[in-house]
């Protein structure tokens, strides 16, 4: 049984049938709430959890999975390219928008994290949090941050964005200006919020698809000063 | 075939940006730097938007599911994320409102900057 189970090919159908269920709900429920990610990750737990499959068994196949992370993060430099002509035309906004956006971030996680007097590996989990999940787990990991924690934070934030944003853009008094919505969208809940923002309108969803990149390669240059935050 | 030379192409992409990333004086992330090279590649014409397109789209719309097997490693943090629960969750929610609100009423400014600009070029 342990040789057929430390075989790669079992971590990765359970990952692809944990993720299927997970977009069928999704598509059943029909909100953002249902994360496909969430839903097959308690999936996974519960069932790694009562079966007692060791993790080394499903990492055999999950991480040839991971490995993809990689070049999937090369090819989000498409989707700016895609969405340069947008960039050019807006360059101030949008440049603008992403500096004050990721330094916002970083900058507000430092303070409150320092008020609740958290431990440096936390911090450093969740200073990247408001990027991209491909971007915010290596920025996590180079400064001793834990990926998996970083991880709750970045869905956190992703999902508030894809449920709240639209609400949020009124209340802030933003919604009159779709560049300003999808840029704040973009910026504070990455892909997840982009998927909503797209649904707003096509300008939305540009500008928060650009968001993505741009605020993703700022949050990176403002990472490397991470080290003298700790 | 055809997916398969898009494979070649996007990992040599990522191979270049792993080399360099190892000669760079700071931490950086090879992936991140290979965002940058796809995207300067593109730009310069040197690759051709067609020569990756399926492979990258492929990735796009699975980005999620490959996150998976990493999320489930979450299982060995759970004593530490109990002792840090609140924080973790206070802290994710308020700066996302915070960074939402920053962002917005700067390209609002911002934007009201650019349209003055551009009229004073006008009458100028």
């Amino acid at each position: 049984m342990a040789e057929l189970l430390s075989n790669p090919v079992f971590g990765i159908s359970v990952s692809i049938a944990a993720y299927a269920v997970g977009v069928w709900l999704n598509k059943r429920l029909k909100t953002p709430l249902a994360n496909p990610l969430l839903i097959s990750l308690i999936l996974l737990v519960c069932f790694f959890t009562v079966t007692g499959i060791p993790l080394e068994y499903y990492n055999e196949g999950g991480d040839m999975i991971s490995f993809l992370i990689f070049p999937a993060t090369a090819s989000i430099g498409m989707s700016i390219y895609d969405n340069f002509d947008l960039l050019k035309r807006n360059l101030l906004p949008v440049l603008g928008g992403c500096l004050v956006g990721a330094l916002s971030s970083v900058g507000s996680v430092w303070l409150l994290a320092k008020l609740f007097c958290m431990d440096d590996p936390i911090l450093a989990s969740l200073l990247p949090k408001s990027v991209t999940t491909a971007i915010a787990l290596p920025l996590s990991e180079q400064n001793g941050g834990i990926p998996q924690i970083t991880m709750v934070a970045v869905v956190i934030a992703g999902t508030m964005g894809a449920v709240l944003g639209p609400t949020l853009a009124k209340l802030f008094h933003i919604a009159d200006s779709k560049v300003a919505t999808g840029l704040a969208i973009g910026c504070s809940s990455h892909a997840a919020g982009t998927s909503t923002a797209v649904q707003m309108g096509e300008a939305e969803g540009a500008m928060s698809g650009l968001a993505i990149g741009i605020c993703g390669l700022f949050t990176v240059l403002l990472s490397l000063f991470f080290k003298y935050l700790l | 075939m055809k997916v398969l030379w898009q494979v070649g192409i996007l990992f040599a992409v990522c191979f270049l940006a792993q080399g360099a990333v190892e000669l760079l004086p700071f931490a950086f992330p090879a992936s991140v730097l290979a965002m940058v090279f796809v995207f300067l590649l593109l730009l310069t014409g040197i690759l051709k938007k067609r020569q990756i397109k399926d492979l990258a789209d492929w990735f796009s719309q699975n980005m999620a599911f490959l996150f998976v097997p990493y999320s489930v490693g979450i299982i060995q943090y759970f004593d530490l994320i109990r002792q840090n629960l609140f924080g973790i969750l206070f802290i994710s929610a308020v700066t996302m409102l915070f960074t939402f609100a920053v962002t917005g009423w700067a390209v609002k400014g911002l934007m009201r900057l650019q349209q003055k600009l551009e009229r004073g070029h006008e009458h100028g």
